[in-house]
């Protein structure tokens, strides 16, 4: 069944601004002409889209002015599509604050269409992205029924006929030319413009309308081309206000790596480093490198993971933006054990060594690694807890549980319990040792102590 | 400590409510029946003397070893040679000093299963121990803590109930005779090279106990 999804983000550039929803902000214009966006609290100042910026300034000297950027919005676009990418799998982004979402094929996975709309509505609202969807048999017409905001839920064709008659052309974001000749016709639904012959509309109206009405029951491809995702995470957050605190940027992290955890359940893919880069009004920026022991790509651990990080940085001054990358990736190791895998063969986990050096650093966390060289101080090894450590063989024999970092020299032992155990090697590399080792019993306490080549005694272990 | 459960009618009945709904009084009917797996401390002598007959999960034991080096760790070997065997860590929080790898394989302790971590103070510490009991990667934590207080204890007492992990921690000596949350509280003492003298001061279900000497090398592998 052919269905469109069109969904409209109205005011999106203005929405992806962090700021306070009690102060009055608006777009501008990249020459800084006139007004494109308004936030709610502008609107009640009297402020309208479209407005000069010095009317506007006038209404309401407090503003706060944002240029529109061009790539910003269409990075946007951009980061939308990609968070629709979960709900579809064919998706064409429209130049204008929307993205066509192919249904059709969708329906079965999500049991219908009230719950595959609804589905969206609710991510849309995590987000707090004001939407507006369209539903219909093709994209234009999809696209026309959200820019008029009609919640048809049905793919009816009486019904969906029926929800185009009545459509006010005012709201289909023609050009003011355009309206205007509709106007002077004294045409204002979309029905009454379906009645006039085709190619009088052409050659009276403009050509550019002709081709959406006929698109409208004809074409099946949108006008864009199909979205397909990058293999490279970059999003940013622009706040509206300085972030002073280093508390203010880990919701907008929240945020992104929402997004990016949806990038990597698509790609299936994991992370084992975030960029960050933060933004001050005085040049030289702040990068920050978050690197995990081990792979990870749940929402849950990443965010627990970068406040801990957090915790340990601080700002060198206000931030006014914050962006997150990642440019590589691994892929997820398979979980799945085999069937005939001994216990010894399925990997450790690694998010509490995550977690551990998150919070303190990499050299507070290791594992031991045996070498099995006959040396105690050269017979372990601290190695990084995130290297996978083998195991080695021991020698057999009655060894310390502690062993000291350095010998400690030590007064000859009176009450020798056991001894000497000779222990004569390295005459391999220039760290040659010759000492007796024994057990000494001083004080209820158990202590292996040597006695080297030059006859001086040293404590080196206890036994616990 | 027989249940105090008759209300007396004089004045003192509300401060008793008060203590026993602080849990400051201990009752012997309500105790816990514990579904918490139990391990054999590989120890017959240790097994008679422990509530549960063997370590219990859940369970913070709290150890003062007289000095360093008087068998402490080595009345725990068997116990963690049987965890070891399990696919999670064991996470050893700032040991006094360096585990030596030998001695632990020569008690069949897989040693690839210990995690060590060395936190720069207190605070760091005590957080390591709780995440590491919260993981729910870890099959058991050691926790050196010189510098806990009866409250950090009882946090992690907290978090150990509800992983169902096992815990054991070297406290500052000073709190021995102190009240503590911890449900076992053990002494050591070395006798002699073979020999160590054990004394539970607490045991949650049991009477504290008299001193025992326990044979160090007595321990059978409980695989």
């Amino acid at each position: 069944m052919n269905a469109w999804l069109y969904l409209y983000f109205p005011d999106m550039y203005l929405h992806s601004l962090v700021h306070d929803y009690h102060s009055p902000v608006i777009v501008i214009t990249q020459d800084q002409q006139r007004v494109v966006q308004v936030s709610a609290a502008a609107k009640q100042c009297g402020i309208r889209p479209d407005m000069p910026l010095a009317s506007a300034l006038f209404l309401c000297p407090e503003v706060v002015c944002h240029t529109l950027n061009q790539e910003y919005a269409e990075q946007l676009l951009q980061q939308r599509a990609l968070w629709a990418y979960r709900y579809s799998a064919q998706i064409f982004p429209d130049p204008a604050d929307g993205l066509w979402l192919e249904a059709g094929s969708m329906l079965r996975l999500f049991g219908g269409i009230e719950a595959f709309v609804n589905t969206l509505k609710d991510g849309c609202q995590q987000h707090q992205w004001p939407l507006q969807y369209g539903l219909g048999l093709t994209p234009v017409s999809a696209r026309w029924q959200a820019l008029a905001d009609v919640q048809t839920l049905s793919l009816n064709t009486a019904q969906q006929q029926h929800a185009l008659q009545t459509l006010p052309l005012d709201k289909l974001h023609l050009n003011d030319a355009q309206l205007l000749a509709l106007q002077r016709l004294g045409i204002q639904h979309l029905g009454e413009l379906l009645q006039l012959p085709l190619a009088e509309t052409g050659r009276r109206i403009c050509p550019q309308l002709m081709q959406q009405l006929q698109q409208l029951h004809g074409q099946q491809k949108p006008p864009s081309s199909l979205f397909t995702p990058p293999l490279k995470f970059s999003e940013k957050v622009i706040f509206s206000h300085d972030a002073e605190h280093r508390n203010g940027l880990f919701f907008p992290l929240a945020r992104l790596l929402d997004s990016l955890c949806g990038f990597l359940h698509h790609h299936q893919l994991s992370v084992r480093w975030l960029a960050l880069r933060l933004l001050h009004r005085e040049p030289p920026e702040t990068r920050w490198l978050f690197s995990f022991a081990n792979h990870e790509y749940r929402y849950e651990e990443l965010l627990q993971l970068c406040r801990y990080q957090l915790d340990k940085q601080s700002l060198r001054a206000p931030v006014t933006e914050l962006q997150l990358s990642v440019t590589q990736f691994t892929s997820r190791q398979h979980e799945q054990a085999s069937c005939l895998a001994t216990d010894d063969q399925t990997p450790l986990s690694g998010s509490l060594i995550n977690r551990l050096q998150a919070r303190l650093s990499a050299s507070q966390v290791s594992v031991l690694q045996s070498t099995g060289d006959p040396r105690p101080e050269a017979s372990w090894q601290a190695q990084p807890a995130d290297e996978s450590v083998t195991d080695s063989l021991s020698r057999t024999g009655d060894w310390p549980i502690w062993l000291l970092p350095e010998p400690v020299p030590y007064p000859p032992p009176a009450d020798i319990i056991q001894g000497p155990l000779r222990i004569t090697s390295g005459w391999w590399d220039s760290w040659m040792t010759r000492r007796d080792y024994y057990q000494v019993m001083q004080d209820e306490q158990l202590l292996w102590v040597f006695r080297d080549d030059q006859k001086r005694w040293f404590l080196h272990g206890y036994f616990s | 400590m027989p249940a105090t459960q008759s209300h007396s009618s004089s004045g003192l009945s509300y401060p008793l409510d008060q203590a026993l709904n602080k849990g400051l009084v201990w009752q012997a009917a309500q105790q816990p029946c514990s579904s918490a797996s139990v391990i054999s401390s590989g120890y017959q002598q240790l097994n008679r003397e422990l509530p549960q007959g063997g370590w219990q999960a859940g369970q913070v034991c709290e150890i003062y070893p007289h000095r360093y080096g008087c068998g402490d760790m080595h009345i725990l070997l068997p116990v963690l040679a049987t965890l070891s065997h399990q696919q999670q860590w064991i996470m050893m929080v700032a040991p006094p000093a360096i585990p030596y790898a030998p001695a632990l394989t020569m008690a069949g302790i897989d040693t690839r299963r210990l995690l060590m971590v060395h936190p720069k103070d207190r605070k760091e510490a005590l957080w390591c121990v709780e995440e590491g009991l919260r993981s729910g990667h870890c099959s058991a934590v050691m926790g050196w803590l010189p510098e806990s207080d009866p409250n950090s204890i009882r946090r992690i007492q907290l978090a150990c109930e509800a992983s169902k992990n096992f815990c054991w921690l070297w406290p500052d000596a000073r709190h021995q005779n102190s009240a503590s949350a911890a449900p076992l509280r053990l002494q050591v003492t070395r006798i002699s090279a073979e020999q160590a003298n054990l004394r539970f001061i607490k045991r949650r279900g049991r009477w504290p106990g008299n001193a025992f000497s326990l044979s160090l090398n007595s321990a059978t592998r409980t695989g």
